[in-house]
């Protein structure tokens, strides 16, 4: 089958490569997937997960990408709860093979139905984007009705869906980005939008909950912004950063089959827009994969037209 | 098997490291392709066999959340890591349940996999309701008593079936009637609306045929080809969930389950408690820590 690998670490994206690799195999509880759409997050070359599996071994060469829309064609010994021919989406395993890939071998607890009515190109833009959102805000963040949620990169995938799923639950949203993103961020249901390079970020007051995807200087700046009580969750990893009277979470977002299928229905009843950028084919993804603007919304290659 | 010294995992991401304190060992994982290669089919050998595990959280992987430091924990190893016949572990987090502080480590290690097997066969896979009849085999098993237990709370009629010997601990776990395999005649019982299958073979040919209309055989002795005339068979292999763990472990505290543990030994005498002379009915737990 077709895939796009890496095998050179120091070579970072630059590194990818369109080549031939084997059909994998279902192991046990797995199932194999014939992927129709693709995900890839720019960062995943800086994963260590990506070039070695849960014992620290070498596992180049490694196939990128792990969101993934498509149809089961194969089960693993004693896999159940899906069948094959059914239209599936999720999240691959980090240490593991992903979906920039004519197939993927991954477990089935990982992935959940894909509903007729949902685009596989739509289904593949959500996954890590929705469940960081949903991960951020419910478990780790405990958001509740008429909290202020001050979300940064709010026009970038994860930001659009921290907004839209705070707003939904009855929060107040505060968007930041740069002064491009602006039209975006409120499009996307963000009451106010703050410039970070213009706007002076501690006007916004008080707030509730920070979901962080930057890191650094704004990170600290916005723990101080936090009410008692409040948590600054972030997808950067580990930090000093604390609220004077509050918590600090940064977690590595997990697959779930229930949260993605809530994600799914929220897509389909119109509550919750993705957030496509760019759609390309598995044979153009290497070059589009490394763009040479910023990237807008999420690119997804469409692995089978 | 042989006891051997080994370095100490590491956590990778959404892992925790738990200090075990007792650990558990099904026999069938020399059998299992798991239990010598990695997912990639690469050899993985020295491979740490066990699989069930409770003990206490000493830390978290890159990116882990829902457990901390400290905490007492419990629950199912990845089959192809296994690894908790050992002083240490390396496990995803989501594998794992806390343990309440009233909850002996030996029986949270005891009731992992026994207990998430039964009710996932009964419940996601065997969709019991209340008034249907169960035909369990092995029911004074590791297996066949989580299985009697757990169909009996949930208003089943329960058919055990097992070895002579087997009959006053299968009736004290709460089966109605008992079959001998080795002398009674299986198809006595009649109908039954689920069959929990732990043997294959011509046990489980001969169950699917006392399967009613729209009942199921469900099966964890692998794939099967053995269907009921108007039914479903699933084979499975159980998953760890945390939500499952908890409600198992739950029951446990408040005296609805009882776990049933064979046999305890020390990770020193490990060795020799899994090649015993007789045979041991119910779990073999291994205290790792004294």
């Amino acid at each position: 089958m077709k895939a796009i690998v890496v095998t050179d670490q120091a070579a970072g994206p630059a590194g990818m490569k369109l080549v031939e690799r084997p059909e994998p195999r279902a192991a046990i509880n797995d199932v194999i997937v014939q992927i129709h759409a693709s995900g890839y997050v720019p960062t995943e070359t800086e994963w260590p997960s990506t070039w070695t599996d849960r014992r620290d071994r070498d596992r180049t060469p490694s196939i990128l990408g792990h969101e993934l829309a498509g149809v089961v064609t194969a089960l693993g010994y004693g896999t159940t709860g899906l069948s094959l021919g059914q239209r599936v989406v999720g999240l691959a395993d980090w240490h593991r093979d992903g979906t920039l890939a004519e197939y993927v071998a991954i477990e089935a607890r990982n992935l959940a139905p894909l509903p007729g009515d949902v685009d596989f190109t739509v289904g593949a833009s959500l996954p890590i984007s929705g469940l960081t959102a949903w991960q951020g805000l419910f478990q780790h963040g405990h958001l509740q009705a008429g909290q202020s949620v001050l979300a940064h990169g709010a026009a970038g995938a994860v930001g659009t869906m921290v907004t839209q799923l705070a707003r939904e639950a009855g929060a107040y949203v505060i968007g930041t980005g740069r002064a491009a993103d602006r039209q975006k961020a409120l499009d996307f249901g963000a009451q106010e939008f703050v410039d970070l390079d213009n706007d002076a970020l501690e006007d916004v007051g008080g707030v509730d909950l920070v979901f962080d995807v930057i890191g650094g200087d704004i990170q600290k700046r916005s723990a101080g912004m936090i009410r008692a009580g409040g948590t600054l969750v972030s997808v950067v990893g580990p930090t000093e950063v604390r609220p004077a009277d509050g918590l600090t979470v940064d977690f590595v977002v997990e697959s779930d089959r229930a949260e993605l299928s809530e994600i799914v229905q929220r897509v389909r009843d119109g509550r919750l827009r993705t957030n496509i950028g760019t759609v390309s084919t598995l044979d153009n993804a290497v070059a589009a994969l490394n763009p040479t603007e910023r990237h807008r919304g999420k690119t997804i290659i469409h692995v089978r037209p | 098997m042989t006891l051997v010294e080994r370095p100490e995992p590491q956590a990778a991401i959404n892992d925790v490291v738990v200090q075990v304190h007792a650990s558990g060992f099904t026999s069938g994982e020399l059998t299992w392709p798991s239990t010598w290669t990695d997912r990639l089919d690469r050899d993985r050998t020295p491979s740490i066999p066990g699989q069930e595990l409770a003990g206490v959280v000493t830390a978290l992987g890159y990116g882990t959340t829902g457990l901390s430091v400290g905490q007492r924990v419990f629950g199912l190893s990845d089959s192809y890591r296994g690894g908790t016949l050992a002083e240490y572990v390396a496990i995803e987090a989501r594998n794992l349940a806390p343990l309440p502080g009233d909850v002996d480590f030996t029986v949270g290690a005891s009731v992992a996999m026994p207990g998430l097997t039964a009710w996932q066969g009964l419940f996601q896979h065997g969709r019991l309701r209340a008034g249907q009849s169960v035909l369990v085999h092995g029911a004074a098993g590791a297996v066949g008593s989580m299985v009697t237990q757990l169909a009996r709370e949930f208003g089943g009629y329960v058919i055990g079936t097992g070895r002579a010997a087997d009959r006053q601990k299968a009736l004290d776990f709460g089966a109605q009637e008992f079959v001998d395999l080795d002398n009674d005649a299986l198809e006595d019982v009649g109908g039954v609306d689920l069959v929990f299958d732990v043997i294959g073979g011509d046990i489980q040919k001969r169950s699917a045929g006392l399967i009613r209309a729209g009942g199921t055989l469900v099966t964890i002795a692998g794939p099967a080809e053995a269907r009921p005339a108007d039914g479903l068979t699933i084979d499975f292999v159980l998953v760890s969930d945390r939500a499952q763990l908890s409600e198992i472990v739950q029951r446990v505290r408040d005296g609805r389950m009882r776990t049933n543990i064979g046999a305890i030994a020390a990770l020193d005498d490990a060795v020799a408690a899994f090649n015993p002379t007789e045979r041991i009915s119910g779990k073999t737990v291994i205290r790792v820590r004294p």
